[in-house]
């Protein structure tokens, strides 16, 4: 059996806003004692588009994603995890709404006050294995990925069949973090064996491939062809900035490696298969999603 | 840091504009708003770095068909832009604010043609956005329907209506991803009804004295461009 140690490698952030100062992503990413968290919120900048005079003119959007970002921070501070999460991120959008600036007339229900999607998972490395829990609303996705591949830990709450057409088909969110009318926080917990790597993503990050394949084939071939997790981070960057036409934010968690060696040799293989299977295949990419899903939707 | 990624769009917008009396006042204003909606829509999506490959825009304008019968509804096909920008500016300018008889007007049947549009359902990013111009309430529908141009095959009630809207495969005429509606309309009846219980609707009340604030504006033109 291969060595493994029972901690984080490494915790990091990759993030750019397409509008200097007025980016709707937020992240956070934290350890504290043996848990760990990684947070992707998207303020949805349509739904969310009304500017408050008392926040300094910011979009409902670009206040959302940040508020309910530090509800999720104070709860993992806070509360260790023992207590809910939804009671933090209401106390946030009550707080949003309290100071916001009543003035507006406009009505319907395209319109919602401090609209937020969310994607965070905690984690606790145990002996071979970790324990964590996803928690999620709207079509930020969570991810684990290992030497066996990509696989969405997430449902999106959009409209279509999967999640290669819900990159396709531009569809409608079914569910996201408001403060004017109803929402679910999904959760769930989820045992998995490490070493692996853990993700949060806002749609920016994987939105404009024109399939996952294509975004675990970005996240590896990146990693591989790095020197440590410092070049890959650097990657990341270049590669997302490339492909993608809105704010992006990914949050990784590196976990139960030996090192960064380790690391970047367990997924040589792995992206070699993704050329070969996927990247390189004349196939139409419909037929390649059929197979490839199987295992990527193995937790959905 | 801006990527050079680019995302195209196809867009139809159809444009249903309040031509009675008592629009007079405002008409002018309301030609201006339509003629520019457009071009405002299309920056704010730039600035998002979102493109408009297609774009077509169809006008229907409407009053009252018991009281104007064949001067009640005129509706154009769509005009492709910038192509057709100087035949779509020429319509527009062509309308005139008169007639309409009592308060409310036929808005809903206007509401009607412009979600039965042939919309262009090609590529896989597109939008089908309908904006309402008008100052007053609505008839129910089919209170015209025994002048002899009325509509023949036309929503018996806002229930059908609603299920054109918001309704399956079977009997929506817009694509339930696509669609977006804007009314710039009082907030009342049928287009409070329409506000409150439709889907992917923003609603505007107009009010007597007073117009719409540029921040109002800016609101709009970003809710539109950023869910599209």
């Amino acid at each position: 059996m291969k060595k493994t140690r029972q901690e984080l490698n490494s915790i990091f952030s990759v993030a750019e806003e397409m509008v200097k100062n007025n980016g709707e992503d937020c992240f956070y990413f934290d350890v504290i004692d043996d848990n760990f968290i990684i947070a992707s919120l998207d303020g949805c900048g349509g739904s969310g588009s009304k500017k408050y005079e008392n926040y300094s003119g910011k979009t409902g959007a670009y206040i959302a994603s940040r508020a309910v970002c530090g509800g999720v921070r104070a709860w993992f501070c806070e509360s260790n995890i023992e207590t809910e999460i939804q009671g933090y991120i209401y106390e946030a959008l009550t707080v949003c709404n309290k100071y916001a600036d009543k003035s507006g007339r406009i009505m319907g229900s395209l319109g919602k006050s401090f609209p937020t999607t969310a994607a965070i998972i905690t984690g606790k490395l145990n002996e071979q294995k970790i324990d964590i829990t996803c928690f999620w609303a709207g079509d930020s996705r969570c991810y684990m990925l290992d030497a066996s591949g990509m696989h969405q830990l997430t449902d999106d709450d959009l409209d279509g069949q999967d999640a290669m057409s819900n990159l396709s088909n531009d569809g409608i969110m079914t569910n996201v973090i408001n403060a004017s009318t109803s929402f679910e926080i999904h959760s769930k917990k989820i045992t998995i064996d490490h070493p692996c790597i853990l993700l949060t993503a806002t749609d920016g990050c994987f939105g404009y491939l024109n399939s996952p394949m294509e975004f675990e084939h970005l996240l590896t071939d990146s990693l591989i062809k790095a020197k440590s997790i410092l070049e890959w981070k650097v990657a990341l960057n270049e590669r997302m900035h490339e492909v993608t036409g809105d704010d992006y934010t990914l949050c990784v968690a590196v976990c139960g490696f030996s090192d960064f060696e380790d690391i970047r040799s367990s997924f040589v293989k792995r992206n070699k298969y993704v050329v070969e299977k996927y990247m390189n295949s004349q196939k139409d990419v419909c037929s390649l999603w059929d197979v490839y899903k199987r295992e990527y939707s193995i937790y959905l | 840091m801006a990527s050079n990624y680019k995302i195209s769009y196809n867009v139809d917008m159809v444009f249903c504009i309040d031509c009675t009396g008592s629009m007079d006042n405002i008409i002018e204003i309301v030609k201006n708003n339509a003629l520019n909606f457009y071009q405002d829509v299309t920056n704010a999506m730039e600035k998002k770095h979102k493109y408009i490959s297609q774009l077509r825009v169809r006008v229907v304008a409407f009053r009252d068909y018991a009281a104007d019968k064949d001067k009640a509804m005129m509706v154009t096909d769509f005009f492709k832009l910038p192509q057709e920008e100087k035949e779509f500016e020429r319509c527009v300018h062509s309308l005139k604010a008169e007639g309409g008889g009592d308060d409310p007007e036929d808005g809903l049947e206007a509401l009607a043609y412009a979600i039965k549009s042939k919309w262009d359902t090609q590529g896989m990013k597109k939008r089908q956005v309908i904006v309402v111009w008008t100052d007053a309430p609505t008839h129910p529908l089919g209170y015209g329907r025994n002048v002899e141009n009325y509509p023949r095959n036309m929503a018996k009630d806002i229930k059908e209506l609603s299920s054109w809207w918001s309704g399956s495969q079977q009997t929506g005429f817009v694509d339930n991803n696509a669609k977006r509606l804007l009314l710039f309309a009082p907030d009342a009846p049928d287009w409070n009804v329409i506000s409150q219980n439709w889907d992917n609707v923003l609603h505007f009340p107009s009010e007597a004295g007073k117009g719409l604030a540029n921040l109002e504006y800016e609101e709009i033109i970003n809710t539109i461009s950023n869910s599209i």
